[in-house]
């Protein structure tokens, strides 16, 4: 079976010498420090960008509600609600599952204990 | 001395090359334009179970001859299908031809409403519910567990804490349990560097794009190789079915969960597994209390999870029936890939025949 054309071997061996130098450099402290700032400085900019557009659309939510419309605030609200209606029904199903697997765990306790002391003395 | 081709063969060369170059051009503009994509996961399954996002799947198959199930708990941060790839490269199907009776969870695509999904949410809840309903499916009173990368985490955690599940064996494959090793991540978080909430987005979850970049960064090669295997394999239909699908995986991550993700994170700082301070609803798991034979199974290459970070779970488990198998594959190519299907699969199943019986 043929091996793996020239150029192939060309760039593995270039990625074989280079790659695990930048692999140490992505490492290192130095490396973790800048990548830390710079997400740091994106989550800020991703902030501010959301504060901005909030201000933006209560503006707009303004003129929009004036001729009886609904605006990204309300759909935002809407979602909010359809969130934390899901989560409650989620927590009762958790709820119920528990309930009913301790329930199936005493009926089997219970029957085995039953049956244990149903044996003559 | 060079041996000089006869015109003939020049001629043939030729022809070959050309043959190539246009499948290169048609595949070329079939990938630009996302045509022809490979159909994932395609082995057929049941769900058996499901609450929320998340279900659970039996794979179909005729061949069952080995019991107990196999449970594969999959990694909160991708897409399960790179177990099944495709019909020639599945995990998934490699143990259904072995005889065993596969089950998969399937944790689904996390949206805001799974933002508050904390580490006792999967262990305490999920995983436990999802066995039961495992045992009552296959009519069975034990299970062989295994766990995949984070899932593998996931795995131990549930063992540990769960001593009244009948979890007969446990693997682990390419799971990291000494945090402090885990290079890029642990220096991110470890040293108080980066705050989980800085990558938690509004929907409470850590987004997909941040999960896949922070896979770019630790291997900073991985782009460019990846163009060059392209180049090099757009001339096989067969060869780029494969690579379209890996491909597709690599980048085809889920949210992860905002309340799990600070919890890692914590585990992280902690170095909580090797230093014994896992705490889940306020109550310590102790890896110790792990009974069951046990498996890890490590890749000497894994960028991911390297050996360092993954190796000292044979240390941590209180198992009497401990064994370690190490590969020369990278992380996702000890479950994918021929690596795969000729070292670890093989070896991974028979492990677990030695721990199982066969149905007579």
């Amino acid at each position: 079976m043929p091996g793996p054309p020239l150029w192939r071997q060309m760039y593995d061996r270039v990625e074989r010498a280079v790659g695990p130098r930048l692999e140490a450099g992505v490492r290192t402290g130095m490396f973790a420090s800048t990548l830390a700032t710079v997400t740091k400085a994106q989550a800020g900019l991703s902030r501010r960008g959301s504060q901005l557009a909030d201000r933006l659309g209560t503006v707009s939510a303004r003129g929009l509600h004036l001729v009886n419309l609904p605006a990204a605030d309300d759909v935002t609200w809407l979602r909010a609600e359809v969130r934390d209606l899901d989560r409650r029904v989620r927590d009762l199903s958790r709820q119920l599952d528990q309930a009913k697997w301790e329930g199936q765990t005493d009926d089997r306790d219970g029957k085995s204990a039953g049956d244990a002391g149903a044996g003559p003395d | 001395m060079t041996v000089m081709a006869s015109p003939l063969e020049m001629l043939a060369r030729v022809r070959t090359d050309a043959g190539r170059q246009a499948i290169r051009a048609r595949n070329g503009v079939k990938y630009l334009a996302g045509i022809g994509r490979p159909q994932v996961g395609q082995t057929p399954k049941d769900v058996v179970w499901k609450r929320d996002k998340v279900e659970l799947w039996r794979y179909r198959s005729d061949r069952r001859r080995w019991r107990p199930a196999v449970f594969v708990v999959y990694s909160l941060v991708c897409r399960s299908y790179v177990l099944d790839l495709s019909p020639d490269n599945s995990f998934v199907g490699h143990l259904l031809e072995a005889g065993l009776d596969v089950f998969l969870i399937d944790w689904g695509v996390p949206d805001e409403r799974d933002a508050d999904n904390s580490l006792e949410t999967y262990v305490d809840y999920y995983l436990p519910q999802a066995v039961r309903a495992l045992l009552a499916e296959a009519g069975a009173d034990g299970l062989t567990l295994l766990g995949y990368c984070l899932g593998g985490d996931l795995a131990l955690l549930l063992a540990a804490r769960h001593p009244e599940l009948p979890i007969r064996n446990l693997i682990t494959v390419a799971t990291p349990v000494d945090f402090a090793e885990m290079g890029m991540f642990s220096r991110l978080f470890s040293d108080g560097r980066l705050d989980a909430d800085a990558l938690i987005d509004a929907t409470g979850n850590v987004p997909p794009e941040s999960m896949r970049n922070a896979f770019r960064v630790i291997k900073p090669t991985g782009d460019v190789t990846s163009y060059v295997m392209l180049w090099q394999n757009l001339w096989s239909d067969e060869q780029m079915a494969a690579y379209q699908a890996m491909g597709q995986w690599t980048k085809d991550h889920v949210p992860f969960p905002g309340a799990a993700f600070r919890q890692l994170v914590q585990m992280m700082r902690d170095n909580a597994i090797v230093n014994d301070m896992v705490l889940l609803s306020g109550k310590p798991v102790h890896l110790t209390d792990i009974r069951c034979p046990f498996l890890s199974v490590l890749a000497e290459r894994d960028h991911i999870s390297p050996v360092t970070s993954v190796g000292p779970v044979v240390d941590l488990v209180g198992s009497a029936d401990v064994e370690e198998i190490r590969l020369p594959a990278g992380h996702v190519g000890l479950m994918a890939g021929r690596t795969a299907s000729k070292w670890t699969i093989p070896r991974i199943v028979d492990w677990i025949y030695r721990h199982s019986e066969e149905l007579s």
